[in-house]
């Protein structure tokens, strides 16, 4: 305690005005990231709810590869093959090492060698400053992967597999799974591996995923279907099924996840159901000695309180005449009269929940949550409460800032020489930011590959589902 | 108070293949908000 004592900046001002930037930031961090759930990690750290860790190590055997791989070109697959321990790499290098992978001859890599890569560019943070090139990696590998008679195999009946090939299992538990939550990471949908997991989980009509997989492998998978729009029922009941068989596994985090994507169509869910997490994720919540209002946590909490109690932003307005944008929430008796009105059915804890959306909004608001420049230098702020008393704001040197792309500045500067064209940019719209208002009544997106699906031959899919409809619904 | 009605959409891979060219770009930008879909 007394070490992060030492570690943490505390800043008096809760609106981080600029004053409290002349303080010092300390450059070590240590401490913090026993406690934040989602820091910006050792720069191959996997992201926290995305991949499963299996904390095996897996070595190369040189010998086997000797005759059909070049000595530099097996150490560059060791590297990706190791990579999740690799602490020691930067995003350049990252890039030239995603050029030597691409340059591998893909034939003649080891199937267990191929998950792995596919995990490391899946699961590393750093995917997201090299998207594209990642994504293109990704597609290559597993196509590769989809070629082979074995995996062929395996795909087309899985279960089978499971119950009479135990060399199999560790695919299928470990594996599997984590080339699913790779390519949901990488924005990409591979038919083929997509619907054999799900038949794999229905085996059973769900009991043997429940009781054997991870809650948080199972609430991962969740979303990488859920974001595909497809129709989860099964996949609701295994959920179910699973709070059932594995309640005391659930953390705080687990409960926010898990009701954050059941909110987004919490109509069909019993009402009882949405009530019993809400309550379990506050008592979690209430029980933890610190909590981080990280970016992840903080939007998830904003959505799913907005999905459950809509009256919330009701004030929260675009005028087209004037272009003005106002984003108020509304009072907290305003709220509960609206709310009644409406004949809201998960009224029990909205006080509490109540309190938790103003702090999240105001956090938003201020960009608290949010890299922010600070003598200059990029900083990721993030606010930890304490025991549910107080919080701090922490500052530390993010390991990937993510800028304006190059395709945004371009655009802008396009529609810049558009004279007839009456726009504006980085406006937030209520909980989402939007790239583009074109006055009157148009957004208009800028879509790189990080912001939309896929499939692996590298036809669109879908973009902006949950974002397009939050929009419709309140402007 | 009228909101938003339509949503358009430009997309990198078309971006990147009309080149450094102003008129080009300009007329991508005129058919993405030609091609603007309704907000529902």
């Amino acid at each position: 305690m007394a070490k992060f004592k030492k570690a943490e900046l505390r800043i008096q001002n809760p609106f981080l005005k600029s004053s409290c930037y002349a303080q010092p930031v300390y450059k070590s961090f240590l401490n913090y990231k026993s406690f934040a759930t989602a820091s910006p990690r050792a720069n191959y750290a996997q992201d926290d709810d995305e991949l499963i860790d299996t904390n095996d190590n897996i070595a190369i055997n040189e010998a086997a590869y000797s005759d059909k791989l070049k000595q530099s070109e097996i150490e560059t697959l060791k590297k990706a093959v190791m990579g999740m321990n690799t602490t020691q790499l930067g995003p350049h290098d990252f890039s030239r090492l995603l050029q030597e992978l691409m340059m591998l001859d893909v034939t003649k890599i080891q199937n267990d060698h191929l998950y792995r890569v596919l995990k490391f560019v899946g699961g590393t943070i750093y995917r997201k400053v090299h998207f594209e090139r990642s994504c293109v990696l990704i597609k290559k590998y597993l196509n590769e992967l989809k070629s082979r008679s074995d995996i062929q195999a395996l795909l087309a009946n899985p279960v089978g597999a499971y119950l009479h090939r135990n060399d199999k299992r560790q695919f299928l538990l470990v594996e599997f799974p984590n080339i699913i939550l790779s390519c949901s990471n990488m924005n990409l949908y591979d038919k083929d591996f997509f619907e054999s997991y799900e038949k794999f989980i229905a085996y059973n009509d769900g009991e043997f995923a429940s009781q054997n997989l991870e809650v948080k492998t199972l609430l991962s998978v969740y979303w990488s279907y859920k974001r595909l729009n497809r129709s989860t029922p099964l996949l609701d009941r295994t959920l179910l099924r699973a709070l059932e068989i594995q309640e005391n596994n659930f953390t705080d985090v687990n409960y926010l996840r898990l009701l954050w994507m059941v909110s987004i169509n919490h109509q069909d869910y019993p009402v009882d159901y949405i009530n019993n997490l809400v309550k379990n994720l506050l008592e979690k919540k209430s029980k933890k000695y610190y909590y981080s209002y990280n970016p992840k946590n903080l939007f998830q909490i904003l959505q799913l309180c907005y999905s459950l109690y809509p009256s919330l932003l009701k004030d929260t307005k675009y005028d087209p005449q004037t272009g003005n944008i106002v984003n108020r929430l509304v009072s907290y008796e305003e709220a509960v009269r609206d709310l009644e009105a409406n004949e809201n059915p998960y009224m029990v804890h909205f006080e509490e929940m109540y309190q938790l959306f103003a702090k999240c909004w105001m956090l938003t608001m201020k960009n608290a949550s949010n890299t922010v420049s600070v003598l200059n230098q990029p900083k990721q702020v993030v606010y930890v409460e304490t025991n549910n008393v107080g919080g701090s704001y922490f500052v530390f040197k993010p390991k990937i800032v993510q800028a304006d792309s190059v395709f945004e500045k371009n655009v802008a500067e396009t529609l810049s020489a558009m004279k007839d064209i009456n726009y504006s940019t980085g406006n937030r719209l209520g909980l989402y930011e939007v790239d583009v208002i074109i006055n009157p009544d148009t957004i208009l997106e800028i879509n790189g590959q990080m912001h939309y699906l896929q499939d692996t031959q590298g036809e669109f899919i879908m973009n902006y589902q949950f974002k397009l409809r939050y929009i419709g619904d309140i402007f | 108070m009228m909101g938003f009605k339509k949503v358009a959409n430009l997309f990198y891979q078309d971006w990147e293949r009309v080149d450094n060219n102003v008129e080009k770009r300009t007329q991508l930008v005129r058919k993405a908000l030609a091609n603007a879909v309704e907000i529902k």
